[in-house]
């Protein structure tokens, strides 16, 4: 499901077909304008491997335009205040996918892809799942989770869709 | 956009300082590559002499092509697209990988320069030159190395296969420092060196910026 | 099946050979020097897939269609075969004449920059599964490289040029009479229409690999073979 996640994020063209995102047509420079709104977290974190926590959330909040302040703050909130000064390297799985959901919460998209973004994940840090996606929907956002776990995503969403036979069937959440 | 070729850049050589990659294995590599060569062709000194100033753009060449795959090295297909999602230009992130790979570049010729002279102490003619040359040909191999990175980028073969894309395309590189550090010390002008060397400069960030978008562009 | 444009370039080919067999020898070198009848066309070819590479990269950066790429490909292939052939060929044509095998004439050298272009050309190519991504990164790394030829070309002529080399005879230009005019340029014309041939086919062969390679419809729905299918209503 990456590649329908990264067409989603605009960063692949489809093939053939068409869509919208954000209002953008896909595969068209109008993409360019809506993409600082999309927050994509994909299955390896985007996470520079000898660089802090803290200076990875710095890079992307002088990128995005945030203050160091803010990027302070959003790791507070998903519990990695404490860690912020540790090397990438030296953080476990589950701190690192924690350390996207702050860049998550730092840009604050209107638009949320989540590629397995929970898998790994303690119960604790599931409820960061919940969090930053009530937050992005909170705002009037939108949400996308790919999971195979439904039953523990289920809490979280209002529509869901399954893969079968390389067509997408709407099913009950 | 400086900004974000700035910010960039700092993360890069942050990156490397870390990492220490560089400093601690390329350029051991290539101190070792200069004193394995004369076990292999004979320790006569004249011939160290003469040969030496031609190991020194050899080994820039070679194994400074290594020290620029470290950008592209240490940029996953994630943080590539955070990247892209941030709205950074393709072109920004090439000139701050290139920039930072020329600095390191720079920092490596200054090593394996040392290391040359005490090796084989060639005859250095007017070094003030050089202070022209290095840097012009470290940007060259910068900007060559960084788009063979980009391109070969995500693939397990890149380590062997970066070189084989530089090298041959670097011959004007190669040739260029060459002959100009050999006409300094037969007392030739090198100026037409010096103006291929721009020249080849100017047409390779060229090339790294206008072909960066099509490049990502998936 | 044998197209026409392979049963015309097998024809010329054989036509230039034969003519390049019965032309009068050179004065000077003799027989000898009838290689020049495949090397010269070799090292034009060498050239011309060159070319194409580079036109076919940026029309397929421009059109993003397929075809381009197969094409650009397939004169690499055939490019790096004839670059392959020309050095061969120059070297055995200079061996008797120079008595060396190799010489750092100035456009030897840029030959043999060429060769290895190609090379990390086709290795690049290789190196891809996906055929859209091969064929952006190859299409790029064509046209850098490409651009940077010339400057290799003035780079290699001026340091040649600074060490004055003995007087060879120059086996590219030799003074040329009228039937060996001719014969050479039957060669290079038949060298051309070989060349055609070879890519086209060859084109078509990476049209089909592309075809066998691509994923089915029952795979994952991943990478970029994606569209955007109807929602299916499915209450359960």
């Amino acid at each position: 499901m990456l590649g329908l996640l990264r067409v989603m994020a605009t960063l692949l063209r489809p093939a053939s077909g068409t869509g919208t995102v954000l209002g953008a047509r896909l595969a068209t420079p109008e993409v360019e304008s809506i993409r600082p709104r999309i927050g994509f977290v994909a299955h390896d974190p985007a996470l520079a491997p000898h660089l802090t926590l803290a200076e990875n959330l710095y890079l992307v909040a002088a990128l995005a335009g945030a203050t160091r302040v803010a990027a302070d703050r959003a790791l507070a909130d998903v519990g990695l205040a404490g860690a912020a000064r540790r090397r990438v390297v030296h953080c476990s799985n589950g701190m690192r996918r924690r350390a996207e959901f702050a860049r998550m919460l730092l840009i604050g998209p209107s638009l949320l892809l989540l590629d397995e973004a929970h898998v790994g994940l303690d119960p604790e840090a599931f409820r960061l799942v919940a969090h930053v996606v009530a937050e992005v929907t909170g705002r009037g956002g939108a949400a996308v989770l790919v999971s195979h776990e439904r039953e523990r995503a289920a809490a979280m969403i209002e529509r869901a869709v399954e893969v079968r036979d390389g067509t997408l069937a709407e099913v009950a959440p | 956009m400086i900004r974000h070729v700035t910010t960039l850049f700092v993360a890069h050589l942050r990156d490397e300082r870390r990492a220490g990659e560089v400093m601690l294995v390329i350029v051991p590599f290539g101190t070792v590559a200069l004193l394995v060569v004369p076990m292999a062709v004979g320790i006569d000194t004249p011939l160290l002499d003469r040969i030496g100033p031609g190991m020194f753009w050899v080994v820039l060449l070679l194994f400074g092509t290594i020290v620029t795959q470290r950008q592209s090295a240490s940029l996953g297909e994630s943080r590539r697209d955070m990247l892209t999602l941030l709205g950074v230009d393709p072109a920004v992130r090439f000139v701050a990988a290139a920039l930072a790979a020329a600095l390191l570049l720079t920092v490596f010729a200054v090593v394996i320069g040392a290391v040359t002279f005490v090796l084989y102490d060639p005859e250095v003619v007017d070094p003030g030159w050089l202070a022209a040359i290095v840097p012009l040909t470290c940007a060259g191999i910068a900007m060559v190395g960084t788009i063979a990175g980009n391109v070969a980028g995500g693939l397990g073969t890149r380590s062997s296969l970066a070189p084989l894309l530089v090298v041959p395309i670097a011959v004007p590189i190669l040739l260029a420092g060459a002959q100009a550090t050999e006409g300094l010390r037969m007392g030739l002008g090198i100026l037409r060196w010096i103006l291929l060397l721009s020249v080849v400069d100017i047409v390779l960030a060229l090339a790294g910026v206008l072909t960066a978008r099509p490049l990502e562009e998936s | 099946m044998i197209r026409p444009l392979e049963i015309a370039a097998g024809l010329m080919l054989a036509t230039a050979l034969v003519l390049g067999l019965v032309v009068p020898p050179d004065a000077v070198q003799g027989d000898l020097q009838r290689i020049m009848y495949v090397h010269v066309p070799s090292a034009w070819l060498a050239y011309l897939s060159f070319a194409a590479t580079l036109v076919a990269g940026v029309a397929y950066l421009k059109t993003r269609r397929m075809r381009w790429d197969h094409i650009a490909g397939a004169s690499a292939e055939v490019g790096v075969l004839f670059t392959g052939l020309a050095l061969v060929t120059g070297s055995i044509w200079g061996k008797p004449v120079w008595g060396v095998w190799w010489t750092w004439d100035a456009r030897l050298v840029l030959t043999a920059v060429m060769f290895f272009v190609y090379l990390g050309y086709l290795a690049l190519r290789r190196s891809f599964d996906d055929p859209e991504t091969r064929a952006r990164r190859a299409a790029v790394y064509g046209i850098v490289a490409v651009a940077q030829i010339p400057l290799v070309h003035f780079s290699v002529v001026w340091w040649r040029g600074l060490h004055q080399p003995p007087t060879l005879l120059r086996p590219g230009d030799p003074q040329i009479d009228g039937p060996l005019l001719a014969a050479l340029l039957a060669a290079v014309f038949a060298f051309t229409v070989v060349y055609a041939a070879l890519v086209s086919r060859r084109a078509e062969i990476a049209r089909l690999e592309d075809l066998l390679a691509a994923p089915s419809a029952d795979e994952t729905v991943a990478g970029s073979g994606v569209s955007a299918p109807p929602i299916v209503r499915d209450t359960r």
